[in-house]
């Protein structure tokens, strides 16, 4: 690093040392205040293992409702259904969030074909798709399904494509495509990190951002999900957090009389589409 | 002072503000109490926050140390600003490094409080301003009157007339209308800028990263597309840990717009990493005192630091709710303004700020973290009475005071109280 010009990081602290009566130097450190045992995380990753069941008695029960009848017109009895997918699909409601759930990947792939097809475009006179290169948006297929109506779907590669070329591209497209790392039911939030061939802007600049996971990536709450993270593989690789982001619905703006108006600067739809592999799904799913 | 009362007036006799605010306090001040009722862990994790921010606050050179050795392992460089003089000067001098033409701003108070707006618009550097709140108050070049709403004081016709003027579209007032002509005018300058500049609402020490909660998505186009990002924390905003972030994430939403969670919380460690198709090349993180170690050295002030600056007090506040944001003259108003502006910036000067709150109690108990302002705004008036040579504060009047030590010590023996009542009644029959 570039020494400082401006201000001096001893003399800042030593400041602040002073101010809480502590003795000049570095006394006290990080780990000895604030341990592990402290906050507890390890004790709550044992009881993740099995998150997409065991958890649920924790939850607590959705405001009004018990069963959804959420934006998938199922009519299932609680027992077929994953509890957390019910919370998660009964707090995005409100926040004007879709999540369909979905028995397969070519479903979900049909769906937003429908989908392309139906809206019309907003920053371009033509439709294109922008997705990111992840196995699960791969398996969707997408540049074959859309190829014969015409409408490319462009996925940034490390190795071929030029970041500022795929950025114009983004910028215009209608649907922005990708997966997340987790899905938190409590709050309807998705995690999504930057990474090679997984860049933020594809769920920031595009009109309409879809999320396509599968449902053993629901998370009931934002402490298990920073457990998680804390202890995953990639904390080593990529830094504990890295570039990561919460998306709780599309962009939003109260800021002209209270009034709430969607899409803001961010998309102005959102949908999750939960690849969940339960009978009874009806096979249309109603998008608007 | 008599600005207080000026501005004062004019806001209670502004049909339209008052009504405005009223719906502010009905929809947020109720929302957020709902919100603290449903947390899962029930309305008592706020008392285990104010432990938690107290303990950050209390071990704030550790964490600091800690987020600085963090960011700038993730490849972030990290400035400490004494004052607003040098964040700002830090600002200019980044800027300049990097060939900086235009910025984008997401809403952040602190870039306010050190004056930064003016600063790079003096050195030929175009400054916008990107939450549409913030976007309407710069079009209008007027200041924010709430910390999260901070254009509550304008109605949808004033704004329709603003953007016909400044923006050259025909007249509308409907406020989808208006939002989609800012989305695109705004989505320009996004594309356009090479600088990204935000503030903080909490970083996290364990981790280095910062997080910064939008609902528009401002602040993600502003830290995802520039070149350079520059955020500014005031230097209380750090937890020590994940789980304490988690705490503090949650209820900060809930206090702030009574939500489970901001719409867009984006966690941000450093630059772009190799590989990354966006995120900024250069990332720096300023760190600023300007005041804040006073307070921390200040006992009975030490705790309005645990601040996480939602403005859910505003939206309970009885006196917000009549005066508004503007009376109070500084960057922060409501009851966190009435402690913080005067501590930041003179407590002699801002004396009616703590003089004109009612100490009902409401505040305390909408803040996410339990914080006590009431207590502080009696410590102010008590130190506005006594004087305080520490925060360079004079008494206010001698004569009052001689006055309340006499009717002390007359109450406080049963004769003299007699004999006062006695001189009393023969005084005024």
């Amino acid at each position: 690093m570039s020494p400082q010009p401006i201000s001096n990081k001893v003399r800042f602290l030593q400041q602040i040392r002073t101010a809480l009566g502590q003795p000049a130097g570095r006394g006290r450190n990080f780990l000895d205040l604030f341990s592990d045992s402290r906050t507890g995380s390890s004790l709550l990753l044992n009881r993740i293992d099995d998150r997409s069941a065991t958890d649920v008695s924790t939850l607590t029960p959705p405001p009004s409702r018990g069963m959804s009848e959420g934006g998938t017109g199922s009519k299932q009895s609680p027992v077929d259904r994953n509890p957390l997918l019910d919370r998660l699909i009964d707090e995005s409601i409100p926040l004007n969030l879709k999540v369909i759930p979905v028995p397969t990947v070519a479903d979900a792939a049909q769906s937003i074909v429908d989908l392309t097809l139906d809206r019309t475009p907003e920053w371009s006179d033509a439709k294109s798709l922008v997705a990111w290169r992840h196995p699960l948006i791969d398996s969707l297929n997408l540049p074959d399904r859309l190829k014969s109506c015409g409408i490319p779907v462009y996925v940034p590669d490390f190795e071929s494509v030029d970041f500022k070329q795929f950025r114009l591209l983004a910028q215009t497209a209608l649907i922005g495509v990708t997966s997340a790392d987790y899905c938190i039911a409590e709050s309807a939030s998705l995690i999504l990190k930057n990474r090679s061939g997984q860049p933020g802007m594809v769920s920031l600049l595009p009109s309409i951002h879809v999320a396509v996971i599968t449902e053993d990536q629901l998370l009931d709450s934002l402490a298990k999900c920073y457990a998680l993270i804390k202890q995953g593989v990639d904390a080593e690789t990529e830094g504990m957090i890295g570039c990561m982001t919460l998306i709780s619905g599309p962009s939003k703006t109260a800021d002209i009389e209270a009034v709430m108006v969607h899409g803001a600067h961010g998309p102005r739809e959102m949908i999750i589409f939960v690849i969940a592999e339960q009978k009874g799904f009806s096979n249309t799913f109603p998008l608007s | 002072m008599q600005s207080y009362i000026d501005e004062a007036e004019k806001a209670i006799s502004n049909p339209v503000l008052q009504t405005a605010l009223a719906n502010l306090q009905e929809r947020l001040g109720k929302g957020a109490a709902a919100a603290y009722r449903n947390l899962p862990e029930g309305p008592g994790l706020r008392l285990k926050a104010h432990d938690i921010r107290m303990q950050a606050i209390n071990s704030l050179d550790v964490l600091l140390e800690t987020l600085a050795e963090r960011v700038e392992k993730n490849g972030g460089e990290v400035i400490f600003a004494d004052d607003a003089a040098a964040a700002v000067s830090a600002c200019r001098e980044i800027a300049r490094k990097h060939g900086v033409r235009a910025v984008v701003k997401g809403k952040s108070m602190v870039s306010d409080e050190i004056g930064l707006n003016d600063a790079l618009s003096a050195d030929g550097i175009e400054v916008t301003e990107t939450d549409l709140g913030e976007y309407i108050i710069q079009l209008a070049a007027e200041h924010p009157s709430h910390i999260i709403a901070p254009a509550i004081h304008k109605t949808r016709d004033e704004i329709g007339t603003l953007f016909t003027e400044k923006l050259g579209i025909s007249y509308t007032n409907d406020p989808p209308t208006l939002t989609r002509e800012a989305r695109k005018s705004l989505r320009e300058k996004f594309l356009a800028a090479d600088m990204g500049i935000t503030g903080c609402n909490l970083a996290c020490s364990e981790t280095g990263h910062i997080a910064l909660l939008s609902n528009e998505g401002n602040i993600r186009m502003s830290t995802t597309l520039p070149r350079v990002h520059v955020a500014i924390m005031g230097m209380e905003r750090v937890a020590a840990t994940l789980s304490d972030h988690d705490i503090l994430l949650r209820l900060l939403a809930r206090g702030a717009a009574g939500q489970k969670m901001a719409g867009y919380v984006s966690h941000i460690s450093g630059p772009r990493q190799p590989g990354h198709a966006d995120g900024p090349d250069h990332y720096y993180l300023i760190i600023l005192d300007n005041g804040r170690s006073r307070i921390l050295a200040d006992e009975r002030f030490r705790e309005i630091l645990c601040c996480i600056r939602c403005g859910g007090c505003l939206n309970v506040c009885p006196v917000y709710a009549k005066i508004g944001g503007h009376a109070y003259g500084a960057t922060y108003c409501g009851p966190v303004g009435a402690v913080v502006t005067p501590l930041l910036s003179g407590v002699g000067r801002f004396s009616h700020l703590c003089q004109g709150e009612t100490l009902c109690g409401a505040c305390k108990d909408a803040c996410p973290v339990n914080i006590d302002i009431p207590r502080m705004l009696l410590e102010l008036r008590s130190m506005l009475a006594d004087g305080d040579a520490s925060w360079q504060v004079r008494r206010n009047s001698l004569l009052e005071k001689a006055g309340w030590m006499i009717w002390s010590w007359m109450m406080q023996d049963r004769r003299r109280y007699e004999i006062g009542v006695k001189l009393m009644k023969r005084i005024f029959p």
